[in-house]
């Protein structure tokens, strides 16, 4: 019996598709996509390159809006590599297209796309390989282009795309000399904005929701390795036409939500909803240590129609107030909350408890609220939970104390309805 | 007493010497030593030194230079002999001597690893010296592993770990890679069968990954004592290997004792319970104060033993802490303080299954009683190893259970003293686990064309995975083409990537408590089996054939079920033949199609068969490589019923008497006979091994012809029975007819043997 016969039998499941290479005239690369071979040392690879006026609209902001986004901005949404960042003019905008998402060295970026401005446009080269022997030119390419620029714009590109390029590197035997280039990774700070406000962050969520930008017969991430594997068979380039019209979306949305991003920090009261994404710029300015920034947007936040925004703006708030010891600032913020009687939440009341407990030292007052706190719990169905168990402990020290406190058992226990439960 | 004056005792016992097989004396042995070689860096003699290390072992000394002169050496010497030094110690130097030096450690347990590294770092420590090692395993915290890849000097892992965490991601390696010098393999006998053939490949793999960055490391194994150390070092490694084996580790006099439990029905061969032997044996040595380490081999007896032993002591507390089991499953923290307290004294009786078996650091203890054959001499050498001290005597006992391989093994005491242990076979070029290891390595880097990949017809292999749409075939290499991660779909535990998972539905939340390969589900997870786990009985409530699932539920029962399994089989290919007369034996490959039908319950203990059910499951079919005896058609004053029943003795006693050849489990292989073969025409009895493609057995089995039906003819011949018992031919309910089934085996086995010869 042949090695192929054997092999069939051993590795039944796997379906032997017949070969069809039908390219039907007209769906040639060449034919459909306006673009350039590129030759070099390593070889050809395919350059689709487009040139975009910076006047131009996208996301609610001119292209060139990006450019104006200082550098405060840029540490702000980028951390501590991107400090030493004035401008973001010579940063290159960067988005793959690759054969899987799980990583390795057997993932491949078969489109990069890259956009920069230059003059009065804002530039898109998206480099294609149209078969893996091209991968090594393409990377040639990259290296070029790397090498011109001060770091990367992407968005997720800290966990994925950059550490995909510096594994095709190595593979190929480049040195990827770009690793430890600044990189301004949008998906952080859009998580610290929209995290709250929105179910998904993912880039294509944020363009519709935010910068309502709506794509039109846009592929499916998930379908790309198999679109380009189905292009390696039969060279129809139709689909990866649009894989290519994919990135090149994604690239300015990036330039776009950079804009966005900057603006709202710079005009957090004008430029934000007044809720969740204030609430967000102000994590933001929180992450960055901008304390009084932070504050009032926080103190706004108290003001917002939403319970979820007041109670997480009181919560962080207060933090920094107790960090600075201003008690009676935060108390004010856990009384006005608490005045709203919200019945399921026990955060105010835990930390109303522990002031009347620690700095007011009055337990008796503590002890009232710490009653509260364990009907609340209780309401929302919370019994048996560490935070319960907790609350019951904080109860019982407060009995002693407060019995102590007064010498004579007046205490008597309140009818709270729980004293029949197992606890 | 002490432990002396105990075997006397029990040399003058009669109630002992009466089931006593062989009891034989080993001399003491004197240490061998050898002077630091003069290359090694001052600051490890030194703290080898502080440790009371002033010389070393004349075999640690040989490893030490054999590898300083840049060879692959494989290290066999007994247990606790101090083989660890023979790889920490040129591994340090050459790290301390250049900086960038790194060293890759595979064990193939996390418990070995985390040993190991724990001695490592003391030694370091001690020495003064900046060498990272860490452990890197599906535990090191995902905050660790970057600092791991750049930095570690030492990276400690296992085979598996390697596999599908280090190799795909050898690009976030490159240190580690490019400057790789020693790959170190411990335990390198645990890796045979599909194990080691896995293991083979992810070697394979890593070799091709050094050759890309450019180093070429050499290689330091170390074995326990197998017939072919050498052998199997290679061909897991494919390098040359050096063979250290001039133990210079001194030990004292030990008395090795077989005991074989008494008969209580002689008729039915069924003897005293080798478990309530041991324990008696073990109460004695416990009893005064010998320290004494029992193995056994299932978890549930280690917690049964552990039981019985603690009512030795008065007062549950003392008991709790002088006796303890110690087995997987235990929580690490809790083998540590077990294996502290074997180190200090603390405890004096330990019950263990083979997790002990390997080198994990519990000192020397006094007394060894194995209870039923651990299945190969390897093993058991390698667990009465555990006792011995320096000085002194130690004393092995090896008690004995009604199978028919503990019974050859307890009266052929010649056998097991006489013979070298078992091969360690394995067979890397098996097609399912190579095809599915070059799906790794194609990941891993794009073959080259004309690249070989451990068999001649790798490009052929290739053009295969091309057809499959697995990997594209352009300019001068192969890419992966595909968005699969392929390491995660390969266990390097079995052989078939088909793998049924067990899914328990007791508790509201069902939880995955364990997987089986695709050709013995059908036998043990039928609708209504009754599956064991952790000695835990389930239910099978659902058989989910197509998405390969089974859904149990815990029950608790008197009873186990046994299915039917009808095999069918056919000869595919012959790869060799010797007609040497009238019988006929040879190897190749095979279709085994096979169907359960239904199952029985039986009782638990009595063994009645107390009901039965129908199996409605799907025929399997499985290509693997097997080797078969032919017979002469007509044999004259035997019938067809005779000659059923002689096979069929024939069929038992192979299966027992193979794996002693193999270094395997029983059901690594399997044994059917058909009374007219449809390939040979012919009575025939086949052997083939249990996993698709096969690891090698039988191929083996088919050079040790002779010596496989000499000892099943010695098995049988001496076997007390009248005509026939579960420990030589099988129970005789199996058999129908007149013949005496004994008699008809022999017979049979005797015409073999002289057609044959």
């Amino acid at each position: 019996m042949d090695l192929r016969s054997k092999l069939g039998l051993y590795q039944e499941g796997i379906g032997m598709m017949p070969e069809q290479k039908s390219n039907k005239n007209g769906c040639d690369i060449h034919d459909l996509i306006q673009g350039e071979v590129l030759t070099n040392e390593q070889g050809t690879c395919f350059l689709v390159e487009k040139k975009i006026p910076m006047s131009t609209l996208y996301g609610g902001y001119r292209l060139g809006a990006a450019l104006e986004v200082g550098s405060d901005a840029i540490t702000a949404l980028g951390g501590v590599d991107c400090q030493m960042l004035e401008t973001t003019s010579k940063l290159l905008y960067l988005d793959t297209e690759t054969t899987g998402l799980s990583g390795g060295a057997g993932t491949v970026a078969f489109l990069v796309g890259t956009g920069f401005f230059e003059g009065d446009y804002f530039v898109i080269r998206q480099y294609f390989m149209r078969d893996y022997d091209e991968e090594a030119a393409m990377l040639e390419e990259l290296a070029q282009l790397f090498t011109e620029h001060q770091g990367f714009v992407t968005f997720n590109g800290k966990a994925f795309d950059i550490n995909l390029l510096q594994s095709r590197f190595i593979s190929n035997r480049f040195r990827p000399f770009f690793k430890d280039l600044p990189n301004l990774d949008l998906l952080y700070p859009s998580r610290r904005v929209w995290g709250l406000k929105l179910e998904s962050c993912r880039l294509s969520s944020l363009e519709e929701n935010i910068l309502s930008e709506y794509r039109i017969d846009d592929i499916p991430g998930a379908q790309i390795p198999y679109v380009y594997f189905k292009y390696l068979e039969d060279r129809d380039a139709r689909e990866i036409k649009r894989v290519i019209s994919h990135n090149e979306s994604d690239i300015l949305s990036m330039v776009s939500l950079l804009s966005k991003l900057s603006d709202m920090m710079s005009n957090p009261f004008s430029q934000t909803d007044g809720g969740f994404e204030l609430l967000g710029v102000g994590r933001l300015f929180e992450a960055n240590g901008r304390t009084e920034e932070q504050l009032e947007c926080l103190e706004a936040c108290t003001e917002s129609e939403l319970f979820t925004v007041r109670m997480n703006a009181v919560k962080r708030l207060t933090k920094v107030y107790k960090r600075k010891g201003s008690y009676e600032q935060a108390l004010d913020h856990w009384e006005a909350l608490d005045a709203e009687n919200p019945e399921f939440e026990t955060f105010h009341l835990i930390e109303m408890a522990k002031y009347y407990e620690h700095k007011s030292k009055n337990p008796l007052m503590a002890l009232s609220i710490v009653d509260k706190a364990i009907q609340n719990c209780l309401r929302a169905g919370l019994s048996g939970t560490r935070q319960f168990e907790e609350l019951k402990k904080r109860k019982n020290r407060l009995m002693k104390k407060s019995h102590t406190s007064l010498k004579q058992p007046t205490w008597k226990e309140p009818r709270t309805g729980w004293e029949h439960l197992d606890v | 007493m002490n432990l002396g004056q105990m075997l006397d005792y029990f040399k003058g016992s009669e109630k002992m010497t009466s089931n006593v097989t062989s009891w034989v004396e080993m001399p003491a042995r004197e240490a061998v030593y050898s002077d630091f070689p003069e290359f090694i860096d001052d600051r490890i003699k030194a703290a080898l030194e502080r440790r009371g290390v002033y010389k070393l072992y004349s075999h640690q000394a040989s490893a030490i230079e054999v590898v300083h002169d840049g060879n692959s050496v494989v290290v066999v010497t007994p247990t606790a002999s101090g083989k660890t030094l023979c790889y920490n110690v040129p591994v340090l130097d050459a790290i301390i001597k250049n900086e960038e030096s790194r060293a890759l450690f595979l064990f193939p347990t996390k418990a070995l690893s985390q040993d190991q590294t724990a001695e490592l770092h003391e030694l370091i420590t001690e020495a003064g010296v900046d060498v990272k090692t860490f452990t890197y395993d599906g535990d090191t915290p995902q905050s660790a592993r970057k600092a791991i890849r750049q930095a570690g000097h030492i990276v400690v892992t296992n085979p598996d770990m390697l596999h599908s965490g280090i190799l795909p991601h050898h690009t976030k390696w490159t240190k580690l890679f490019e400057n790789l010098k020693y790959i170190v393999i411990d335990e390198v006998h645990h890796y045979r069968g599909v194990f080691g053939s896995h293991l083979s490949n992810v070697l394979r793999r890593l070799k091709r990954i050094c050759a890309f960055y450019g180093s070429n490391p050499q290689f330091i194994c170390c074995s326990a004592t197998i017939a072919n150390p050498v052998e199997l070092a290679s061909r897991i490694t494919d390098v040359d290997m050096k063979l250290i084996d001039n133990n210079g580790a001194p030990s004292c006099a030990k008395h090795i004792i077989f005991y074989n439990p008494p008969l209580v029905n002689k008729e039915l061969g069924i003897r005293r319970s080798s478990m309530l032997e041991a324990e008696g044996i073990a109460e004695a040595l416990i009893r005064n104060k010998v320290q004494t380490i029992v193995f056994t081999r299932s978890r549930l007896n280690v917690e049964v033993l552990v039981t019985y032993l603690k009512d030795i002591y008065q007062g549950s507390q003392e008991g709790d802490r002088r006796v303890r089991g110690y087995r997987g499953g235990y929580l690490p923290n809790l083998r540590r303080e077990i294996e502290k307290g074997l180190r200090d004294g603390s405890i004096t009786g330990v019950v263990s299954t083979n997790a002990l078996e390997l080198g994990i650091d519990i000192g020397a203890l006094e007394a060894c009683v194995i209870c039923g054959y651990p299945g190969t001499i390897a093993s058991t050498w390698q667990q009465m190893g555990r006792a011995g001290r320096r000085n002194g005597v130690s004393a092995a006992f090896l008690v004995a259970n009604s199978s028919p391989l503990d019974q050859y093994i307890i009266n052929n005491p010649d056998y097991f003293f006489g013979k070298s242990p078992e091969n360690g076979l394995i067979n890397p070029d098996n097609l399912v686990i190579l095809y599915n290891h070059m799906k790794c390595a194609a990941f891993e880097l794009p073959f080259e064309e004309g690249e070989k990949y451990g068999v001649e017809t790798t490009q052929q292999v290739l053009s295969y995975m091309e057809e499959a749409k697995l990997v594209r075939h352009v300019g001068n290499r192969w890419h992966w083409m595909s968005d699969v991660f392929p390491a995660n779909e390969i266990s390097l535990r079995s052989a078939s990537n088909e793998n049924f998972i067990i899914i328990d539905i007791s508790d509201p939340k069902p939880v995955v408590i364990g997987e089986m390969d695709r050709f013995s589900a059908p036998m043990l997870l039928h609708e209504e089996a009754i599956y064991m786990h952790e000695s835990v009985q389930y239910q099978v409530e659902e058989l989910d054939f197509d998405d390969k699932k089974a859904y149990v539920r815990r029950v608790n029962v008197d009873y186990y079920t046994d299915a039917n399994l009808a095999v069918d089989l056919k000869v595919i290919d012959v790869f060799r033949q010797d007609k040497g007369g009238l019988v006929q034996r040879s190897s190749g490959e095979v279709s085994v199609s096979s169907l359960v039908t239904m199952f029985k319950k039986i009782k638990l203990h009595t063994h009645e068969n107390i009901g039965s059910g129908p199996v409605t499951l799907p025929e399997l079919e499985m290509h693997t490589t097997a080797y078969w005896v032919s017979l002469p058609g007509e044999l004259p004053g035997m019938s067809q019923s005779d000659l059923q029943n002689g096979l069929m003795g024939i069929s038992n006693v192979l299966a027992n008497t193979a794996p002693i050849y193999l270094m395997c489990d029983p059901k690594d292989i399997q044994v059917v006979h058909q009374v007219r073969a449809t390939f040979t025409q012919l009575p025939t009895i086949y052997i083939y091994d249990s996993y698709p493609g096969g690891i090698g057995f039988s191929d083996k089995l088919y050079e040790l012809h002779e010596e496989l039906f000499e000892t099943a003819e010695g098995m049988v011949g001496s076997c007390g029975c009248e005509s026939g018992c579960p420990s030589c031919v099988g129970p005789l309910n199996e058999f129908t007819g007149t013949g005496d089934p004994k008699e008809l085996t022999l017979s049979l086995i005797r015409l073999i043997r002289q057609k044959g010869a």
